[in-house]
């Protein structure tokens, strides 16, 4: 909260108060008149109790900070962008994945998301001249949950599923032939355009915060079960666009997403 | 943060054992009453084997005595390996058979930072048959995995 802010419903805060007190003091009384001789010469303070407990519980709104909100069924919509695949596409990584998504708000809570995006690496293998190539578009569909759906500040605790299918062509070369031992021949090792196709289920876990208006900041860490994968006789890909690398089938990941609500 | 963290996690999982070989078991040929072949059968040879592969110079397998199995290069470009099989007995007589193994072969990798290998699918295979009685082919695919590719069955009568 800014201070402009704080400063505002502070101001705020202290306008009822100073109204509340005025109304204990002032308002007339109503209560039942004293007869005969129970009359007494005493100032009998009358508070409406109705209109007092409905400024207490703005009061209690305005000391944290909140207000409810009105959500509706279908709250809006989102799209956005992972900033990280970028950071690497710039940081010269070899490899990266660049994605943006939508996703619609159903009640603050249900926001069913569809992210596409472009899986691709140039990489070269560790002390040999073997090179990976793979350049492909990927998409997942899933939703996500928020956790935080009561609270009126904004921010988001999300935990939600993909699924995610990509199909890709990638290249495999050397610059050095390889040569059989035993015969002593060689020739040139250039496999291009091998066919492949992946499907995966991923479960999210993310956090986002809301930096102004419409404008959101958020991150979110993914843990990747590969279903199927078809591959080349050749070999498994170096790199499954969207999925990532995949030690073992299982595979780890995250965005740092930047968003707009629309 | 994350950035670091992604980008600096990388495994490389090359296999140990990475010689691609195929493995030849060596079997007896014992026919059943209706003709059909009764495979399974282990024997060790008793004469002295030798193998030379056709298009190599040198012996691949020299002297082999006693063995129930053995395991040759495959070579990488080649359609067909011509397998000569040389028996040698105690009174130093001499018999040979050829197998001819047809292939397909292909490149095979793990990793960019694994050496690349050449693995073979094996099409056909046939044989002479002056001790030899079958050649079968119990796994087609020849990599490194060491599982047995042909099962040779030699006469015993």
């Amino acid at each position: 909260m800014d201070s402009k802010t704080s400063r505002s419903i502070s101001a705020w805060t202290n306008g009822w108060l100073c109204l509340l007190s005025l109304l204990l003091v002032a308002t007339p009384a109503k209560a039942s008149e004293p007869t005969g001789s129970e009359q007494r010469d005493t100032i009998v303070v009358a508070v409406d109790s109705t209109a007092v407990e409905e400024m207490t519980q703005q009061l209690a709104e305005n000391l944290g900070g909140e207000k409810k909100r009105k959500i509706h069924f279908i709250n809006g919509f989102g799209i956005g962008a992972d900033i990280l695949g970028l950071v690497q596409k710039v940081g010269s990584s070899d490899w990266t994945n660049m994605e943006a998504m939508a996703r619609v708000n159903i009640l603050e809570r249900y926001f069913p998301i569809f992210e596409l995006g472009i899986g691709e690496a140039d990489h070269e293998g560790r002390d040999l001249d073997n090179r990976f190539r793979v350049r492909a578009p990927y998409f997942r569909v899933g939703m996500d949950y928020n956790f935080r759906a009561q609270q009126a500040d904004g921010n988001r605790l999300l935990f939600g599923f993909r699924y995610g299918f990509s199909t890709y062509k990638y290249d495999l070369d050397s610059a050095v032939p390889l040569r059989d031992p035993v015969w002593k021949t060689e020739q040139q090792f250039v496999l291009h355009d091998l066919s492949g196709n992946a499907h995966w289920l991923e479960l999210v876990f993310g956090l986002e915060t809301r930096l102004w208006t419409i404008v959101r900041l958020g991150w979110d860490l993914r843990v990747k079960f590969l279903i199927n994968q078809k591959a080349h006789e050749v070999g498994e890909p170096w790199l499954i666009p969207g999925f990532g690398k995949k030690p073992d089938g299982i595979g780890w990941g995250g965005s740092f997403k930047l968003m707009f609500d629309i | 943060m994350l950035l670091p963290l992604t980008l600096s996690c990388e495994s490389i999982s090359c296999p140990l054992n990475n010689t691609v070989e195929s493995v030849y078991g060596f079997y007896a040929a014992d026919y059943a009453a209706d003709g059909t072949l009764n495979t399974g059968t282990a024997i060790s040879i008793g004469d002295t084997l030798t193998v030379t592969l056709l298009g190599l110079d040198s012996v691949i397998l020299n002297r082999l005595i006693g063995a129930s199995s053995m395991k040759l290069p495959v070579s990488y470009y080649e359609d067909t390996d011509v397998v000569e099989l040389a028996f040698t007995d105690t009174l130093l007589q001499t018999a040979s058979d050829t197998v001819w193994i047809h292939k397909r072969n292909h490149h095979h990798w793990d990793d960019p930072s694994c050496p690349v290998h050449m693995w073979h699918d094996v099409l056909d295979v046939r044989s002479t048959h002056y001790l030899i009685d079958t050649v079968l082919v119990t796994n087609p695919t020849i990599n490194y995995d060491g599982l047995e590719n042909f099962q040779i069955y030699f006469r015993v009568d």
